[in-house]
């Protein structure tokens, strides 16, 4: 009884208030527009942000810097797009926590969709450019899942359109009024966000010329502009005259990929006025009589709940391809090895080698790492393609400077202690004060005993917003130097670390004198040891090879590493016991020469044809320094 | 009635405003110290300004009190004038400038001295004064330095500035943001900023740039002789002449101790006439036999002074030589009306002191020669026992500068008084170079060394860039840096200088470097 009352009341409603069906299914629609598509988009943006992409390793990827510090500010006042940088610095902490990171980037793609939204709307389209609306958010998903797209240029280019919307909403009619604000307003506009202006100039421009038909005012705001970005370069700010028009705008970014990418976000709106203009240029042209396109008039027979979930369809698609696209799985499985090395987790290092299905020579140099601190470096490195050679155990140095905090944490590990200060200094020099850079040099510095300097970078980490922790830790250590001189892992670093009294210059191209020089210097230093003698094993040089044979005893190996027994086997092979070093009590074992016997017999049996070969000493013998030493050794070396 | 009620509103507003004023002004600044206890020392401060002497017309030495409390008071005096009190929560004690003028202005010569009193725990605590010497000379206004990372081989972040050390405003005259290039020696003529030089490297804006009375020149000062531009540079007090040394210079690292390691594998000197867009030289300065570097004229213009060392056998590897490098310093008498050299002479050996001279300046009154002087080579910045020496070039003698650590001092630049001299150190925390003053007395006598005092006396516990060969100079730059970017980048603004025809290449070290890989690398 009550439903039928209730049913019967919403009719009489309906019918009072002289609602026809089509206008319920708009309000359908619209409930369903904001109640189900544009939550269901935010969620898969949400969590596309925070699983997939995963911000911590934005984070990790660009190191950005924020200090809490009056210089670091005034430095950001120096140039057009500085207060914008600013910002962004500081926004761009939150990356490290992939919940707030994955958040603040729906966040502005919600403010995208607002402005868009209101754009379209402010035209005086009469569809509501309901999917249409969503594209610059798709884009901004695509922009960001690169990692190195800059937050910047989101929040530059959304304080463009925040000016635009308080420009059209809220300045008077009044052409001479509106031209004074305008003006006033791009002046601080350019200050806040450099180069990233021209977004509102433009379509402050467009919507008065095409829109609002008030040709002059949209001429001059044009005109007026260009030469803003001259004058602040001439006569007020040092910066060059191409930083001062392009700085914040997609003109700035090498990477085509994201250049392409936020060309396409940054003339969207452009492009909506310019189609908008036309068609109301059209429509005052040929009155009321305007024919509808085909898309139009299709949808038009559409029934509203088909076409409802036609658009959803197309939107899911779209939401679908975007992000396929746009993901780059290869740098994130060089960013997660990055990250597992950083923290000492080898074995997650190892793991995600194993998964990758590309690996550059970074993520080779970190697996090596990891097997070392694992204790497989010997036994286990050809387990792993080792087609880099050497440069995958000691990167050269042109690579070097690309990951130079990496080449530090190695010298470091190393107890190489000059050359992790060096690299140290290099990633400052190259990305900056960035957290961990700060951390490395201050470590290094009370490692090295220079404790005047750790202070200061303890200090300046002390100003970060994320490494306070981090910064009391290393504080404690600077100020007890019992701890110093107590603390294991300290005693384990000084113990490979050169001895002081015997100095020696390092050639950083030449990585296997250096690592003889560490280990003549400090003849216990196991790590040096077993890098040199892999250095020895992946450049084919085997004579060099046996002759460090000799350290093994004193180093505290209990028997021959299997790569170790691998390559003497071949030395011997090869060498016909010729020059053969004394293993002084340590052999090779039956099975290894089981093995190699084997090796022999395959490669007879494909009459020696290593291409024939390949499947079956792949399979049998993959992991061993005698298929390297056939397929993968570099060809140089 | 709403006329009266808006008076009251205001005039309650003003008295709460003048109340506001007056705690700030006078209620935070005295304190009612009647009680104290007295500690018979004087506190731990930085930067370290205790028992030095100070120009009168020097910026605020704002300073931190290390000592441990909740409340903190100094009462600054002189002879003369208004005692200027300051409180402070955090220790941080922050001189206003005008006070501090007033009072520096009217006790030239006289002592200034600091009462501090620290409350902990509930108490006060009197420490013992502790003073400083006004000098009654002034300081150069402005110190031009560059600001770059503690550099090892890159360096992407870098700018000259000019900071007038009179109050503490700076200002970036070029910087990468600009343009991204390396700049680097920047000089003025007779410590004026109306003749300045300086060299910008790498990319389309690189060149040498010579400013004159506002005038902007961009120079290729490379020729047949030396394919390298030159590098250090010394101005002739005629303003006509500059001369260069070309150096090939060669960076590596240690692996005990001190990370860096530079060296010289080749150098000459050349001298560019300005008027004649002209490169020349003589063997006595580009010989095959020598590296000479570091050029520096006397004040009246008759003298080139240099450094020089042996050129090491090219046969030999750097490991051998590098720490066998040692510098003299040299003369050479120089007639610029005729253009004729005279005989070059060893000032200063490396035998008589066993250790190699580099980075001579002579004070602008001829009096004196600071130099750095250094176990080997010419990078005193790079390793302990860098000092700097004075030399009395009327009597000869030779002696340290109390102004050394025991850590790397460098680089230095009189004042155009020739009262105080500059120079780098990395005294602080051995890695990171910052200018220090001198006041270097009628006698000769280097007074206590003391950091160029910045706003925020704490800056240096976090600010991670190095000051790079600082400058004396009267005045600020009168140019824009946009204008020599614009100078830098317009086409065809180049002037290429021409070789001296005279020069016969033979007897010189022949077009220097010709087959060598050049680099220029200044972190002094």
């Amino acid at each position: 009884m009550k439903k039928v009352n209730s049913k019967g009341l919403k009719s009489k409603l309906k019918k009072s208030s002289g609602i026809s069906k089509r206008t319920i299914n708009a309000a359908n629609y619209q409930k369903f527009y904001y109640f189900t598509v544009m939550p269901i988009f935010f969620i898969f943006f949400y969590l596309w942000f925070y699983f997939r992409v995963d911000t911590k390793l934005i984070y990790q990827y660009q190191e950005p810097i924020f200090f809490f510090n009056p210089r670091f500010f005034q430095d950001y006042l120096l140039y057009p797009g500085g207060l914008t940088e600013y910002i962004a610095a500081f926004l761009a902490q939150l990356y490290y926590f992939p919940w707030v990171g994955a958040l603040m980037i729906t966040i502005f793609a919600g403010l995208t969709f607002f402005f868009t939204r209101w754009l379209i709307k402010e035209t005086g389209a009469k569809i509501g450019g309901d999917i249409i609306s969503f594209i610059p958010a798709l884009l901004l998903l695509a922009c960001h899942s690169q990692y190195e797209f800059l937050l910047s240029f989101t929040i530059g280019y959304l304080f463009a359109l925040l000016f635009l919307f308080l420009y059209i909403y809220l300045v008077p009619e009044n052409k001479i009024i509106r031209f004074l604000i305008y003006f006033l307003s791009s002046i601080l506009l350019y200050f806040l966000v450099g180069g990233a202006f021209f977004l509102f100039v433009l379509l402050c421009g467009f919507f008065e010329l095409l829109l609002a038909r008030r040709y002059v005012l949209g001429l001059l705001i044009i005109i007026s502009s260009v030469v803003l970005p001259y004058l602040a370069a001439s006569f007020i700010f040092l910066v060059s005259l191409r930083k001062a028009y392009v700085h914040l705008l997609p003109f700035e970014y090498v990477n085509k990929k994201i250049y392409l990418l936020h060309m396409t976000l940054y003339a969207f709106y452009p492009i909506v006025l310019i189609v908008r203009g036309i068609i109301n240029f059209r429509n005052s042209k040929k009155g009321k009589a305007v024919k509808r396109n085909l898309l139009a008039s299709f949808l038009s027979r559409v029934g509203p709940r088909l076409k409802m979930a036609l658009k959803f369809i197309f939107l899911v698609i779209l939401l679908t391809i975007t992000a396929f696209l746009s993901y780059e799985k290869v740098q994130k499985d060089q960013l997660m090895v990055d990250y597992y090395a950083r923290n000492h987790d080898w074995n997650q290092v190892l793991k995600r080698i194993k998964g990758a299905p590309r690996l550059d020579l970074e993520m080779i140099f970190q697996a090596n790492r990891a097997l070392y601190h694992l204790g497989l470096l010997s036994s286990d490195m050809f387990a792993l393609p080792q087609f880099w050679g050497t440069q995958g155990l000691l990167m050269p140095q042109d690579v070097r400077f690309k990951y130079p905090l990496q080449s530090s944490y190695f010298y470091f590990d190393l107890g190489h202690i000059n050359e992790a200060e060096h690299w140290a200094h290099e990633s400052m020099s190259i990305r900056g004060e960035t957290g961990w850079t700060l951390e490395q040099l201050a470590l290094v510095n009370i490692v090295k005993g220079e404790f005047d300097i750790a202070h200061v970078f303890i200090s300046k980490l002390n100003q970060t917003l994320l490494f306070r922790r981090k910064a009391n830790l290393l504080r404690q250590l600077w100020n007890d130097s019992t701890r110093i001189s107590s603390d294991p892992g300290m005693l384990a670093m000084r113990s490979r670390m050169p001895n002081p009294e015997h100095d020696f210059i390092y050639y950083s191209d030449y990585s296997d004198i250096v690592l003889e020089r560490i280990l003549n210097n400090n003849p216990s230093n196991r790590m040096a040891f077993e890098y040199l003698m892999a250095y020895y094993l992946l450049s084919d040089n085997l004579g060099q090879f046996a002759n460090e044979m000799a350290r093994l005893k004193d180093l505290g190996y209990t028997e021959i590493p299997r790569h170790y027994q691998e390559a003497l086997v071949l030395y011997i092979a090869l060498s016909g016991n010729r020059s053969l070093p004394s293993l002084e009590g340590y052999k090779i074992s039956a099975k290894t020469i089981a093995r190699f016997k084997n090796f022999q017999d395959i490669l007879k049996k494909f009459r020696g044809n290593k291409g024939l070969a390949y499947n079956e000493l792949y399979k049998n013998h993959g992991n061993t320094y005698w298929f390297y030493s056939i397929y993968y050794k570099p060809k140089e070396q | 009635m709403k006329k009266r009620n808006l008076i009251i509103c205001i005039s309650l507003l003003l008295i709460i405003g003048i109340g506001v004023i007056l705690l700030f002004n006078l209620g935070f600044n005295i304190e009612d110290i009647n009680q104290y206890t007295e500690i018979g020392r004087s506190p731990k401060i930085d930067p370290d300004y205790v028992n030095t002497v100070i120009p009168p017309n020097i910026a605020p030495m704002n300073f931190f009190i290390k000592e441990p409390g909740t409340r903190y008071y100094v009462q600054i005096s002189s002879a003369n004038g208004k005692e200027i009190k300051i409180s402070s929560n955090n220790g941080k004690i922050i001189i206003p400038i005008r006070k501090w003028k007033q009072l520096l202005n009217v006790n030239r010569g006289e002592a200034i001295n600091y009462v501090v009193y620290i409350k902990n725990k509930g108490e006060w605590y009197r420490y013992q004064t502790f003073s400083n010497k006004i000098a009654k000379e002034d300081i150069d206004s402005h110190l031009v330095y560059r600001l770059i990372d503690p550099m090892f081989v890159q360096s992407k972040i870098m700018g000259i500035y000019q900071r007038n050390v009179t109050n503490f405003h700076e200002e970036a005259v070029l910087h990468t943001r600009a343009m991204n290039a390396c700049y680097n020696c920047h000089s003025f003529c007779n410590k004026k900023p109306d003749n300045m030089m300086m060299h910008i490297r790498g990319g389309k804006g690189a060149g040498t740039f010579i400013i004159q009375n506002g005038s902007i020149k961009k120079i290729n000062t490379t020729t047949a002789f030396n394919k390298y531009p030159g590098a250090y540079r010394s101005w002739h007090p005629s303003g006509k002449i500059i001369a260069f040394s070309v150096n090939i210079v060669r960076q590596f690292f240690h692996a005990v101790g001190y990370t860096q390691e530079g060296y010289d594998k080749m150098s000459d000197l050349i001298l560019y006439k300005i008027d004649s867009n002209m490169v020349t030289t003589c063997p006595d300065i580009a010989s095959p036999r020598f590296m000479e570097t570091y050029p520096e004229w006397s004040p009246d213009g008759r003298y080139l002074y240099y450094c020089r060392a042996k050129q090491p056998d090219s046969s030999s590897s750097f490991e051998e030589v590098y720490d066998k490098i040692m510098y003299d310093l040299m003369r050479i008498p120089y007639d610029m009306e005729t253009d004729t050299w005279g005989k070059p002479e060893v000032v200063l050996s490396h035998k008589r002191t066993n250790l190699s001279v580099t980075q001579p300046r002579i004070s602008p009154d001829g009096k004196y020669l600071a130099c750095a002087m250094t176990r080997w080579g010419t990078f005193s910045i790079h390793r302990p026992g860098g000092d700097i020496y004075l030399l009395n070039l009327k009597t000869g003698e030779l002696y340290e500068a109390d102004v050394n650590s025991d850590r790397p001092e460098s680089y230095n630049s009189w004042s155009s008084n020739s009262r105080w001299l500059v120079f780098s150190s990395k005294m602080r925390d051995d890695v990171i170079t910052r200018p220090y003053f001198t006041y270097i007395d009628e006698n000769g006598k280097a007074h206590k060394p003391f950091i160029l005092p910045q706003e925020d006396p704490t800056f240096y516990d976090t600010f991670i860039i190095t000051y790079n060969v600082p400058e004396l100079v009267d005045g600020p730059i009168p140019v824009r840096g946009q204008e020599i970017i614009r100078t830098a980048l317009a086409e065809g603004s180049t002037q290429k200088a021409v070789l001296d025809p005279e020069i016969d290449l033979d007897a010189v070290t022949s077009a220097t470097m010709k087959d060598e890989e050049g680099g220029n690398y200044f972190h002094q």
